[in-house]
């Protein structure tokens, strides 16, 4: 496909209002790709590519819970690559995922500093991590882990442009930035 | 790439059921990955969803803490002091503590409790069937789960089969869903992913949705209204609208005359259970009861869900049970689509299964309440499901998958009680709080290391296969093979039959269930090929022929009864009543210790279950203080607490929230007791602080609310 005025192809739309049960695809992430990579078994503890935060507010009982679930959002002009002076991370030309050569990474944490986000993690080998989007299930034709597993139907990943005309009637925005995050959120009712 | 797409052939796909198979319904599919005889990931089946529980699987397969190998006590019982012994000589003992205790004092001297650590086919016919060939044992009865429930619902609609499968909310105008955190705890539909799905779908369509519950759950957060009811109060309620509905003669008349008996009783004894006196107990404003009220009665179709957590506390919780039952009746809300007849509990036996250890018949009748196995052994009494006290004389214990300690109310109190036994044999696959006080411990395999069947043995449409994905670890063997081991030794092995595989056991048992309507389909050869099978109509909603054609309801008078003579007979309030003697603000506890505790279940525990290290890192054990509790305490968010009564102490850390009403804290259930040498538990265990009283009639644990005090620790 060619790239369009976005850039990245590919985004998670993510309804942050109302995204239930974010653990389970977190979970299904981490695991996902602690096989795919090899880089992660049991006991690397604390390395989660999709966070989930539980938000109360409120007084009771008029109390209410918002979960946000943030992976690496694959911006279109990811500060991270930019800035990275091993020059280890890139975006994947046909899709726009962004992709951390773990042979190029030294470790040095500048992306960490660059990411307004917050996103990028560091495992035991002191190498950077983030979602890969699952790049190998996506380029089969698979959805992502953490949309594939969602109990509560809260992540869809496809192309902007695509995922913007399905949530159409819930007017979703993109999430604001100067790096251009490829997340989309949908007004809710809830 | 090439490297992963090579990668991906030597791995190998295999379909299992959640290890907590036939727990809860937790029965969900899964796929695993293995590749050299290792397990590299778990995910739900590419068609269902599963809960955060089955992701997370692979962790406790691999988790550092599992038993390896047998072991026997060499410290005192408690200390966790071990040393490892040989299979032989473990059998050899398992074997020779029965016939040396038996032969004593008796087989009732031994208590055989085969928990439901893991229900699948094979287990669920091995449990019984072994104690019966070896000449029988003390056995238990009542539940620590939903026997308050199932055991009243037959005594209003001549079944227990009364509960709607949860789809049908999607018709429903309005459903109250009463202390049931489906969404939470991913239970009672066929796979755990569904309920969260039904309840947004529902929202979608239309439904408007309220959620009764002290805990403001995921459940509660996902719902149109929240109602904060102080717990054990239920009762309270559900009579007050049922006072709203007839006095405002919103009731269905056709409905109640065609199908309903003693209402006439029932409005009588309804009188005094005003709006106003209810709000005084329930601390549910008087207003908004009549409002729910009117919109239940007028909103038709409406589903009123009762769930597990008010069914287990206060006085004689099956009242509540029975009064939404009544709510049910009187509105008419039954037998139609978006109705739900509520005394019951997703009880649809669309599988219904045969009982391969039916034969022989146990020898031995005596039988000791789940919830109260330490009371039975330290008080020398137990109590009999039709109301009956005999005295026993406990000496031995033999558990598998049993969370005695953890999971049955008083947790000090069934310590003390194990102290004082001659032998205690624990078949697990961790140290659990119960492993500590066993003189055997024996290593019990995953289902991922054997061939299962899992289904969700009360209720639910669907079996799952559940395939050996890898050998069995370290030296743990299946709960099935020890008793084939033990069998044999007691020769008893034939009658047991010992020689068969789990394959062999399924086969049978199916064979067995072939009769049943529905069940002829079910073969293993199909299971083996399509992973999961579906049984019976869905979705499953009960008294559709007697609504709609006018057969008449199973019961006596072939009417739903109101009016309960099994009740009178036993000497118990015939009609749905509210008792107000437990624990709550009007005790004489309450001046020491004023606030309740509420237990509600986590995605991240099913019971003591999957609490392996992978979740343990998402999920912190916490107790959730009302903010305005937490200012009269000087407790901040952070800060270590101790949740306390005369019971016992137990440590948490505090989280200041707005998700409980003042006067109550929540603690979710299933972290595990853990007593340092001052007693305390550290591990975080509700039951520390619970009781081990049961409802008179259902036989359940009525430990969701107990009188509490928290202070920094």
């Amino acid at each position: 496909m060619a790239c369009q005025d976005w850039n990245d192809l590919f985004s998670a739309a993510s309804d942050q209002q109302e995204n239930t049960k974010g653990a389970t695809a977190n979970r299904g992430l981490r695991t996902e790709n602690a096989v795919k990579t090899g880089k992660r078994e049991l006991g690397n503890k604390g390395v989660y590519w999709r966070r989930v935060t539980t938000v109360e507010s409120g007084k009771c009982p008029t109390v209410r819970l918002r979960n946000q679930s943030l992976s690496c959002l694959h911006c279109g002009k990811p500060a991270c690559a930019a800035q990275c002076p091993a020059q280890a991370i890139s975006k994947r030309a046909e899709d726009g995922i962004v992709i951390v050569d773990y042979a190029k990474c030294q470790g040095c944490r500048t992306c960490l500093q660059a990411c307004p986000w917050g996103i990028p993690q560091y495992g035991h080998d002191g190498k950077m991590q983030i979602c890969n989007f699952c790049a190998d299930k996506v380029s089969q034709g698979e959805a992502p882990a953490c949309a594939a597993a969602c109990t509560g139907g809260a992540l869809f990943a496809g192309p902007l442009d695509e995922l913007g005309r399905i949530f159409l009637s819930h007017s979703p925005a993109r999430l604001a930035g100067n790096t251009e995050p490829s997340l989309l959120i949908p007004k809710t009712s809830r | 790439m090439k490297g992963g797409v090579e990668e991906k052939r030597q791995e190998k796909k295999f379909s299992a059921c959640c290890p907590s198979l036939g727990l809860c319904t937790a029965t969900c599919p899964l796929q695993v990955s293995v590749k050299d005889g290792r397990i590299t990931h778990i995910s739900n089946h590419p068609d269902y969803r599963c809960c955060v529980q089955g992701h997370a699987q692979r962790a406790s397969v691999y988790d550092p803490n599992r038993l390896k190998y047998p072991l026997k006590r060499v410290g005192e019982r408690g200390e966790g002091r071990f040393e490892r012994i040989s299979w032989d000589e473990a059998l050899d003992r398992y074997a020779a503590k029965i016939k040396e205790i038996g032969g004593k004092h008796g087989h009732e001297s031994i208590l055989f409790y085969p928990a439901r650590g893991t229900l699948g086919m094979v287990r669920l016919a091995a449990k019984v069937r072994f104690p019966n060939v070896l000449g029988g044992m003390a056995t238990v009865w009542g539940s620590l789960c939903i026997s308050n429930k199932t055991s009243v619902a037959p005594m209003m609609y001549g079944t227990a089969n009364t509960e709607s499968d949860l789809d049908t909310i999607l018709d429903s105008k309005l459903a109250i869903i009463w202390g049931y955190g489906f969404a939470d705890s991913n239970r009672r539909i066929d796979f755990a992913g569904q309920g969260m799905r039904i309840l947004m779908e529902a929202r979608d369509q239309g439904t408007r949705i309220v959620v009764i519950d002290p805990f403001f759950s995921q459940t509660a957060a996902k719902a149109d209204q929240w109602i904060p009811i102080l717990p054990g109060t239920d009762g309270a309620m559900a009579l007050a609208m049922a006072h709203v509905i007839i006095n405002r003669e919103l009731y269905d008349k056709d409905f109640v005359a065609r199908h309903v008996a003693g209402f006439e009783e029932f409005k009588q004894h309804v009188q005094k259970y005003t709006p106003e006196w209810a709000a005084g107990i329930t601390a549910v404003p008087a207003s908004l009861i009549v409002s729910l009220a009117v919109e239940y009665a007028t909103g038709q179709p409406s589903a009123l869900f009762p769930g597990d957590g008010p069914s287990r506390v206060g006085r004689d919780p099956s009242q509540w049970v029975l009064a939404c039952g009544a709510l049910a009746a009187i509105t008419g809300s039954i037998g139609k689509p978006g109705t739900n007849a509520t005394a019951g509990f997703g009880f649809n036996k669309m599988i219904r299964i045969g009982d391969l250890g039916a034969t022989p018949k146990s020898k031995v009748t005596v039988q000791v309440n789940e919830c109260q196995i330490g009371d039975a052994i330290l008080s020398g009494k137990a109590l009999q499901p039709n109301g009956t006290v005999v005295p026993v004389n406990l000496r031995m214990l033999i558990g598998h998958g049993a969370g005695v300690v953890n999971q049955a109310g008083d947790s000090n109190k069934i310590v003390k009680a194990l102290r004082s036994l001659d032998y205690i044999i624990c078949a697990d696959q961790f140290l659990t709080p119960f492993a500590r006080y066993a003189d055997l411990v024996l290593p019990v395999t995953t289902v991922f290391e054997g061939h299962e069947v899992g289904y969700y043995f009360q209720a639910g449409h669907a079996l799952v296969y559940s395939e050996k994905c890898i050998e069995p670890m370290y030296e743990c063997r299946s709960d099935l093979a020890i008793w084939a081991a033990v069998a044999d030794r007691l020769a008893a092995g034939a009658d047991f039959h010992s020689d068969w595989t789990d394959l062999d056991w399924i086969r049978e048992t199916l064979k067995m269930s072939a009769g049943a309507p529905h069940m002829a389909e079910v073969t293993l050869e199909r299971l083996q090929k399509e992973k999961v099978v579906f049984v019976g109509p869905r979705p499953f909603i009960p008294f559709q022929e007697q609504v709609r054609e006018g057969k008449p309801f199973p019961t006596k008078s072939g009417k739903i009864e109101l009016y309960s003579r099994e009740m009178e007979k036993r000497g118990l309030p015939p009609l749905p009543t509210y008792l107000d003697d437990f624990e709550n603000a009007r005790h004489p506890l309450a001046r020491k210790y004023p606030l309740t505790v509420c237990t509600p279940h986590s995605v991240a525990w099913l019971h003591s279950r999957s609490n392996n290290p992978s979740l343990q890192e998402l999920y912190p054990i916490e107790v959730f203080v009302n903010s305005s509790d937490a200012a009269q305490r000087g407790i901040e968010t952070g800060d270590m607490v101790r949740v306390f009564n005369d019971r016992g102490v137990v440590e948490r850390k505090a989280k200041v929230s707005e998700r409980v009403p003042p006067g109550v804290i929540a603690m979710h259930q299933g972290p595990w007791f853990k007593p340092g040498g001052d007693g305390t538990d550290r591990g975080g265990g509700v039951n520390t602080v619970t009781t081990d009283t049961i409802d008179r009639v259902g036989g359940a644990g009525t430990y969701n609310g107990v009188l509490v005090e928290v202070e920094q620790a």
